[in-house]
């Protein structure tokens, strides 16, 4: 049903324009939507973590307090969230931990869309029309399948074995993960909007190629990327965890989420619950405040909710 | 006959698809650091027997016929001897893979039959019913956790403070004989040869891990056919047979037909993706599948059975996306052969 | 027309909430529809012809509401009834064409079977029997060849087709009010006319009132008894058709009408 053209000329207030009419929905949006309030507070703290985390815990994040860094206390007024199994401070640690996990997460999200983006945005302008770039954007198309058939965290563990346990090298093994899914939208992106009547209109009126490609094809590609990348970012988090719970991500004793859940595994059976439990739990908080930005970013960039 | 048209045309992706696979996972091993004569022979190798095992195994000869070789073997089904076990690979993954696929296809299968009734009931009742309040947060929580966690609180809750199910020690009690092997699913073929021991013991153990593949896997199903469905509820054919006064129970019967094919490719996507991310858990719950036998490969440098593992992983999910794009077509009389 | 009133609509108001505040596509409508008349109903796009359309049979969702008036219909108001009690008068006693005949069925399922199902909705009959009907129903709306027809899917379909298959599920249960809401917008001129004429036909067979929402003047001035005229939410004006084109009132009817004429290179009297 078309109400949103029922509505059009209709009088009711004059709608504001510009910027800060973006600025006063996006206010309208926020206030409306909790939820995109809370994702971007999480994203905010997160950002401060990894910034400051590792400076302004009660200890190091690898420091054994002298008086009471006794392996595996439970909570106390002394360690907030108990010692590890090194008599570490897990509070610490957790709170330090951005400093690693989101480096490598943003690092690797922004790597990936930097690649991902513009080969997606070649692929889908040039597919489908004779010539080189063609024939390029389709073996790149071909190339993407066969790396989507690969188990993805095998793939990530392969890579991280082949390089290195290292932070630079699971950046580089998630860039290389990452980017595939930014060609991918990307390109799909492109190539419905080079068949919308809008770029038709541009280039009968003479607008020269680039400026088709450009104006018009480029910057109507973009929402899914960005939309996406915030959760790529919370999947990043996650693989990176993953890796460094086998063994083969950031080496130890560094304070990273993955490996402090690795670190503590052993003891859940014992009930000693802490070492695991704390790490995991901002863990999953960040990766769902990723999450909620991501889904609050959606929403905001569809013209269709704004009615 | 169209049907076997497509399935014709289908099939003929496949074959250069399988070509890039068995390309890629020969260049990856290659990259991979350590020398796997060093790994065969230890520390107390010579010169001379390194240069003997690598003639041996065909390092020595140029990479491109290194590949032929590589290609005639796995077409004769022959994967290579694993370096760290000292068996053939392929025994090796028939031996560990059936563990791994009882765990995801019935994780799978049951974060299905859970999934996709919460996703409907959610997408019917709207965004501001109760459905919404329980389904949203779980899916947002879910979606969120790594599934390797969500074990480890398992277990904290129902083993070390429960006591409900036994100790998170592999597939079956040691004592008690697996069950004669049919698929070598120690709980399928417990049922199949009617041996309850077998069965209380590996089912009792199957529960935990499943669970947290269930509690973290539901979580995308429900969100996919939540939002499929949303989607067709708000299409005009809907919206023309509310008009027309159809009952709400027979649009719904309809919806769900179109809404299935994006929860079909979830699907997919997730077996593609627990193939190797089933590691985790398996290595939580000792589960000697055939995840944790390529993480221990990896570590150790063992080239043979990371080929296998990986090569196999990947024709899995490529005829995974090959039963995807068959579902799709089962669905959508549009899609043309 | 036999002037004994169908439909009896006082007052109507249905509001959309927007971000730019509430508006209001239908500010305030009263009319009468006599049975066995048919009416056009006439105006802008943005005048609020759909949403009224809508509004009749309480099809309006959120932001929309229906806010105030009463729509009667054999004595009750149609906006008081309950999801059980609409979905009694939706299709069976008032029933709806839309402007977009391919995305008014269900891509995924075979033309028949949408039509038996329409026609299942509002009687207690065995599927077969159904299934038979539906074939009648396509008979019955011109479709050549409806025993293949049947079995085809939507996309299989000209748009004119389509359109043949969507008037034969609003005709399914016999209504004695059908809606078309600009039922040919989007087909070609001569399947235009093959439909209104089928659309006219029909309706006089069944001796069921219409209302037929058009920008069309061409359209009112050939099918219709009688002209309502909406301009920004609001009917302004209600005539019988004759009267209409040799007297309108309202400026707005006399700017309609001019436009219609000057296309035509005529001079409006």
């Amino acid at each position: 049903m078309a109400q949103p053209a029922v509505l059009a000329d209709i009088e009711g207030p004059t709608p504001k324009g510009g910027l800060s009419r973006e600025l006063a929905y996006f206010w309208y949006f926020t206030r409306q939507d909790r939820l995109f309030l809370v994702g971007l507070v999480i994203v905010g703290l997160s950002i401060f973590l990894a910034a400051f985390g590792p400076y302004i815990g009660p200890y190091g994040p690898q420091e054994i307090d002298s008086a009471s860094g006794v392996a595996l206390t439970g909570p106390s007024g002394d360690h907030w969230f108990g010692t590890d199994n090194v008599g570490f401070d897990v509070f610490s640690r957790v709170i330090a931990a951005p400093r690693i996990d989101l480096v490598i997460a943003l690092a690797s999200t922004a790597l990936a869309l930097a690649i991902g983006v513009p080969l997606g945005a070649f692929a889908g302008h040039f597919g489908g029309r004779p010539g080189i770039p063609s024939l390029l954007s389709e073996a790149l198309l071909r190339v993407l399948d066969v790396l989507q058939a690969f188990p993805i965290f095998i793939l990530a563990l392969a890579l991280v074995s082949a390089t290195g346990a290292s932070q630079g090298n699971v950046i580089a093994a998630l860039t290389f993960l990452q980017a595939p899914v930014f060609v991918r939208l990307t390109r799909g992106a492109a190539l419905s909007n080079e068949s919308k009547l809008y770029v038709d209109a541009a280039r009968c009126s003479g607008a020269p190629e680039r400026a088709v490609a450009f104006r018009h094809v480029l910057p109507n590609s973009l929402a899914p990327a960005l939309i996406a990348s915030s959760v790529a970012v919370g999947q990043a988090i996650l693989i990176t965890a993953g890796l460094s719970f086998v063994g083969a991500g950031v080496p130890i004793p560094k304070a990273e989420w993955g490996l402090m859940i690795s670190q503590g595994a052993n003891q859940m059976i014992l009930g000693k619950w802490w070492p695991s439990l704390f790490p995991g739990l901002f863990l999953g908080i960040t990766v769902m405040g990723y999450a909620l930005v991501g889904e609050g970013l959606r929403k905001f960039l569809d013209p269709t909710n704004r009615i | 006959m169209r049907v076997v048209l497509y399935i014709a045309r289908r099939l003929l992706f496949v074959v250069p698809q399988a070509i890039g696979i068995s390309v890629v996972t020969f260049v990856l091993v290659r990259v991979l650091p350590g020398d796997p004569a060093l790994v065969l022979l230890g520390t107390n190798a010579t010169e001379s027997s390194i240069q003997a095992v690598e003639e041996r195994l065909g390092l020595d000869k140029p990479l491109y016929e290194q590949y032929w070789l590589y290609i005639k073997d796995v077409a004769q089904g022959d994967l290579g001897t694993s370096l760290i076990t000292g068996n053939p690979v392929r025994e090796d993954l028939l031996d560990r893979l059936p563990a791994t696929l009882e765990l995801i296809l019935l994780g799978l299968l049951l974060s299905l039959l859970i999934g996709i009734p919460l996703g409907v009931i959610t997408a019917l009742s709207g965004s501001k019913g109760w459905p919404d309040r329980l389904t949203s947060p779980y899916g947002l929580f879910a979606g969120s956790i790594p599934d390797f966690w969500v074990g480890l609180i398992l277990i904290l809750i129902f083993y070390r403070y429960l006591d409900w199910v036994p100790a998170p020690l592999g597939q079956i009690q040691i004592g008690v004989s697996p069950p004669d092997k049919i698929t070598g699913m120690y709980v399928v073929d417990s049922v199949l040869t009617g041996n309850w021991e077998a069965f209380k013991s590996s089912g009792s153990r199957l529960i935990l891990p499943l669970a947290t593949l269930v509690f973290v896997y539901t979580a995308p199903i429900v969100k996919m056919t939540r939002s499929s469905m949303d989607e067709v509820l708000n299409s005009g054919f809907v919206d023309h047979f509310e008009a027309l006064g159809l009952s709400r129970r027979s649009i719904v019967l309809k919806a769900l037909k179109n809404a299935l094919p994006p929860v079909v490719t979830i699907l997919g996507v997730l077996f593609g993706y627990l193939l190797g991310g089933a590691v985790l858990v398996e290595i939580v719950f000792s589960w000697g599948g055939a995840g944790q036998y390529a993480v221990q490969a990896i570590a150790n440098a063992d080239f043979a059975a990371i080929q296998g593992f990986v090569l196999i992983a990947a024709v899995f999910s490529l005829l995974t996306y090959l039963v995807v794009d068959l579902l799709y077509f089962a669905l959508d009389p549009r899609i043309k052969y | 027309m036999n002037g004994k009133p169908l439909l009896e609509v006082q007052g109507l108001v249905t509001e959309f909430a927007t971000f730019d505040g509430v508006r209001r596509p239908v500010d305030g409508v009263d009319f009468v529809i006599q049975e066995g008349e048919t009416v056009g109903l006439v105006g802008e796009t943005g005048a609020g012809k759909t949403v009224l359309a809508r509004s009749l049979i309480k099809h309006i969702k959120p932001p929309g509401q229906i806010v105030a008036g009463t729509v009667l219909y054999g004595g009750r108001d149609i906006l008081q009834e309950d999801d059980r009690g609409i979905r009694a008068i939706r299709g069976k006693e008032i029933a709806w064409v839309g402007s977009n005949p391919r995305g008014a069925l269900n891509p995924v399922q075979r033309v028949g079977d949408q039509l038996a199902d329409v026609v299942q909705s509002h009687s207690s009959v065995k599927r077969s029997d159904a299934i038979a009907r539906a074939l009648g129903l396509m008979r019955m709306v011109g479709i050549p060849d409806p025993l293949r027809r049947m079995r085809a899917y939507p996309h299989e379909l000209s748009g004119g087709m389509a359109q043949r298959v969507v008037i034969a599920m609003a005709l399914a249960n016999e209504p004695r009010l059908l809606m078309a809401d600009e039922p040919t917008f989007g087909l070609d001129v001569t399947i235009q006319i093959q439909i209104l004429d089928l659309i006219k036909d029909l309706v006089k067979r069944t001796s069921a009132a219409a209302l037929l929402v058009t920008r069309d003047l061409a359209v009112v001035a050939h099918y219709c008894d009688t002209v309502f005229v909406m301009q920004k939410g609001k009917i302004v004006e209600k005539a019988p058709v004759r009267e209409f084109f040799s007297g309108a009132q309202h400026p707005h009817s006399l700017a309609l009408l001019k436009a219609a004429f000057a296309a035509r290179g005529e001079e409006v009297a």
